[in-house]
């Protein structure tokens, strides 16, 4: 396999790399169909293709440029689709993870709901922050340049949505 | 992330998934298929690039497909081969209608993105995207006053395409993890598509059956002045000749 980054395989080491994280968090951004999900994936990557153009790596890291992407494809779709606007209502027959086993099945299935359910009564720009910050594991800088906001602002938008969670979760 | 504690982190994990790996495997070999043919397409408009290398098409033929599908992709990088650098780029394809030399291209295109919808509803979606395109081929054929035999490709084209909504959003209604809210918004947009179409047809019907209409006018009103000039000699042949 080349080395050289060329226009083909730009996109290929791109998908190689953030394809799993990037799944992860349109799958949480649409309330966890797996289906969709997929194809929102695929979306985004034909459209991070189309826009390979204006990548400017002295703005953003790859991998921040990659969020920043999905984020807008996200938007335009959920202004598309009102009704589907931060919907996190999990669908019971949906599959959640691939590689879960068939023993630990049914503990996961509980505290899937329990999450969910609880991350679906945070706000959503809350859901998004933990999202971010505790699932894809992005720095507060890298969260602040997606979010076009401040680092500090960030920081303690992070510490109040984990505060909100954990009562949350200590309820259900 | 120094503000969060073991157990809200452990739970946390819980939302981490994977993508299915036969998913992953099918939308890297698709990205490359769709990027390798826009790749080609914008070599044949670099004016300073004098042929496209060979090895450029190998990607295609390095995934594991059958015999036809390899015949199929050959073909298609022959006909890139022979556009000219005018106009060949993927935008232009996207407008191409029937009888463009970039047409080809343009379903191939379609074809590509076709393979890559995953839930009912999308795929019952993307074809309502595509009856919508060639809705707009057609209209765009009969405003340029086309030939009829283009137009009538047009006309199958369509119907072909209802054909494959009808089938998509029947698979999505027969399948219980469908979202009946998505559903039924898909629906409208389909019916609404349909009174376009409707009107869409109306309208080339007329017009071509006024054009062909005033060609069977024009065509009788040759063949009389034909019949008249013939009758005429006929009728001083049979009154002996005439004046000659």
């Amino acid at each position: 396999m080349s080395t050289v980054i060329t226009k083909e395989n730009f996109i290929a080491n791109v998908f190689d790399k953030y394809h799993v994280e990037i799944f992860n968090f349109i799958l949480s951004r649409t309330g966890y169909r797996k289906e969709l999900a997929e194809d929102i994936t695929q979306e985004v990557f034909f459209r991070l293709w189309k826009s390979r153009d204006k990548y400017n790596p002295k703005k953003a890291s790859l991998r921040t440029w990659t969020y920043i992407i999905t984020r807008n494809y996200l938007i335009d779709y959920f202004r598309g689709n009102k009704e589907n606007r931060n919907n996190i209502n999990l669908k019971p027959d949906d599959e959640f993870a691939s590689d879960v086993t068939i023993e630990s099945a049914v503990d996961n299935a509980e505290l899937f709901r329990a999450v969910t359910q609880s991350i679906g009564l945070l706000k959503p720009a809350e859901r998004e922050l933990i999202q971010l910050r505790y699932i894809q594991e992005l720095k507060i800088k890298e969260i602040a340049k997606i979010l076009n906001k401040n680092g500090d602002t960030i920081k303690v938008a992070i510490h109040r949505a984990i505060k909100k969670l954990r009562r949350l979760l200590s309820n259900e | 992330m120094n503000n969060i504690d073991n157990k809200t982190r452990e739970t946390l994990n819980v939302l981490r998934t994977r993508p299915d790996n036969a998913w992953v495997e099918k939308t890297r070999i698709s990205l490359g298929k769709y990027i390798s043919l826009q790749v080609q397409v914008e070599n044949v408009t670099d004016s300073n690039s004098s042929r496209i290398p060979v090895r450029s098409f190998n990607f295609l033929f390095n995934t594991n497909m059958g015999k036809q599908a390899k015949l199929a992709l050959s073909v298609l990088a022959s006909m890139i081969l022979l556009i000219g650098g005018s106009f060949a780029t993927a935008t232009a394809a996207n407008a191409s209608v029937p009888g463009d030399l970039l047409y080809g291209i343009d379903r191939a295109y379609e074809d590509i993105q076709r393979a890559l919808k995953t839930s009912p509803e999308s795929k019952a979606e993307f074809e309502i995207y595509l009856l919508e395109e060639r809705a707009q081929e057609l209209s765009a054929l009969e405003e340029n006053d086309s030939e009829p035999d283009l137009i009538e490709e047009a006309v199958d084209n369509i119907t072909e395409q209802e054909e494959n909504v009808q089938t998509r959003l029947r698979d999505s209604e027969d399948n219980e993890n469908s979202d009946s809210g998505e559903l039924e918004r898909i629906r409208e947009r389909h019916e609404l598509q349909q009174q376009e179409n409707l009107k869409l047809m109306e309208k080339v019907q007329n017009k071509y059956q006024i054009k062909n209409d005033e060609n069977k006018q024009d065509q009788g009103q040759q063949d009389n002045s034909t019949n008249n000039g013939s009758g005429q000699s006929d009728e001083n042949g049979a009154n002996g000749g005439g004046n000659l």
